[in-house]
């Protein structure tokens, strides 16, 4: 059984979970190579009212006869009338969705899952922790720090992309930077114009004087990424409740009924995919899970 | 630089900060400042370099030259970090050119001089060489992770 003590709490109810609604597509956004962010709004002017998400939760974006893809909101919750989902083109569905264009009707369910624990954080010292596109269900960590900034301490940005090229959300840094947010970025491939940062993010650790005692870590990317993030923050002793992580399993039915996405005891679309490590930690790493 | 503000640097350096205080009076001692300008090569690869720096501000690049892709910049060095550890052994020549990125103020030791006092002092000596120990580790395991290229795209849904 997970330890609900130190896991996010439970997500937002909503009416009729497995209830798609149909959503327009308003604005397409290139971040990248393979990578845009979608702007979406319900059709229905109620669904728009009523809908809110948590920072970390993940709609299901549905494609007759395609599929289904777990996603995370990647904009500001407390705008969600507009909802943003930063998109890699990797498979049958989210290439599906890149020949999409504005105007464009999807099928939208949730939110669903676990999410960042903004509340519980409040006075504390935040470190974000991300790499490639897991700074999407982080972005509205960012947005939700900036909303409320003097409910929260020094807040770090801890980015790393393979290239320059590969960044996300580059045109916000500047303004994220002018309100208190410092920001670390590094790559793993250089080009010549590059001034930056060069090596793998948990690196970037090493720049920073953390506050153990009220510092949490909040990380999202390839899991590979969070291990080596996990080692730095336990070295730097901050401790396993105060690190939080965002897992990625395959996600299909979003409500913890298949059990594709079983981790351990726990169901990433349920439980997660928000963790604090302390609960995850007997399983995280383990091969066959 | 006097050798009580070196003290002060040294306890303010991750690298130093924990060591006990009649070993890090040592390494003061021992210790100078450097300042370098932007773009500045303080070291080339394979050069037998005696120096070995701490570096108290500003940014550094590690490159080497990659037949037919030129200079590949493969890691950069911030405060805190240490810099040219591989003239620490007695044959060792410098692995990667260092060039600054930004001005770089570091405290530097002639590493002749650092070995000759690891030599006499065995307790300085294992104080040193975890902590060299501990960041050639790190820089190992930041190594594989960079090798395994985890943002590749993959196949997913």
């Amino acid at each position: 059984m997970l330890n609900t003590m130190t896991t996010p709490t439970a997500p937002v109810p909503h009416p009729g979970p497995m209830l798609t609604f149909p959503a327009r597509i308003l604005e397409i956004k290139e971040e990248a190579y393979a990578i845009a962010t979608y702007q979406i709004a319900f059709e229905s002017e109620a669904v728009r009212k009523t809908y809110r998400f948590r920072p970390g939760q993940f709609n299901m974006l549905y494609l007759p006869g395609i599929g289904e893809v777990p996603i995370s909101m990647s904009s500001d919750p407390a705008e969600s009338e507009v909802i943003g989902h930063t998109i890699r083109y990797a498979g049958n569905v989210t290439r599906a969705i890149s020949r999409l264009q504005t105007g464009d009707v999807i099928g939208v369910r949730g939110p669903y899952g676990s999410y960042w624990p903004m509340e519980r954080l409040i006075g504390d010292d935040l470190c974000i922790v991300t790499g490639g596109i897991g700074l999407a269900p982080l972005r509205p960590v960012i947005y939700h720090v900036l909303r409320h900034r003097e409910q929260y301490g020094r807040v770090y940005l801890l980015y790393g992309a393979r290239t320059p090229k590969d960044m996300l959300y580059t045109d916000e840094y500047e303004a994220w930077k002018q309100q208190g947010i410092q920001i670390l970025l590094t790559v793993d491939r250089a080009d010549p114009s590059w001034r930056g940062n060069v090596g793998v993010v948990p690196m970037l650790f090493y720049q920073l004087r953390l506050d153990p005692k009220k510092t949490a870590v909040l990380t999202c990317g390839p899991e590979i990424m969070i291990h080596f993030v996990i080692y730095e923050a336990l070295a730097r002793r901050i401790s396993k409740e105060r690190i939080y992580v965002s897992m990625e399993r395959n996600m299909k039915c979003g409500v913890g009924l298949c059990g594709h996405c079983q981790f351990g005891p726990a169901f990433v679309c349920k439980e997660g995919p928000v963790f604090a490590y302390a609960a995850i930690e007997p399983f995280f790493g383990v091969e066959e899970f | 630089m006097s050798s009580e503000t070196t003290l002060q640097a040294l306890q303010e350096l991750d690298f130093t900060r924990d060591l006990p205080p009649e070993q890090m009076e040592k390494l003061a001692a021992l210790a100078f400042e450097v300042h370098f300008p932007e773009n500045f090569t303080i070291f080339r690869e394979l050069e037998a370099g005696e120096l070995i720096y701490l570096i108290k501000s500003g940014q550094v690049a590690l490159f080497v030259r990659v037949p037919g892709k030129g200079r590949t910049t493969i890691l950069t060095l911030g405060p805190g970090e240490l810099l040219g550890w591989s003239s620490l052994f007695p044959s060792g020549r410098k692995t990667a050119s260092a060039r600054t990125t930004t001005p770089v103020e570091a405290i530097a030791f002639n590493a002749a001089q650092l070995r000759e006092a690891m030599e006499e002092d065995n307790a300085l000596c294992c104080s040193l060489l975890w902590r060299v120990t501990q960041i050639i580790a790190s820089r190992l395991k930041a190594t594989r992770l960079q090798l395994l290229d985890i943002y590749a795209p993959s196949q997913e849904h």
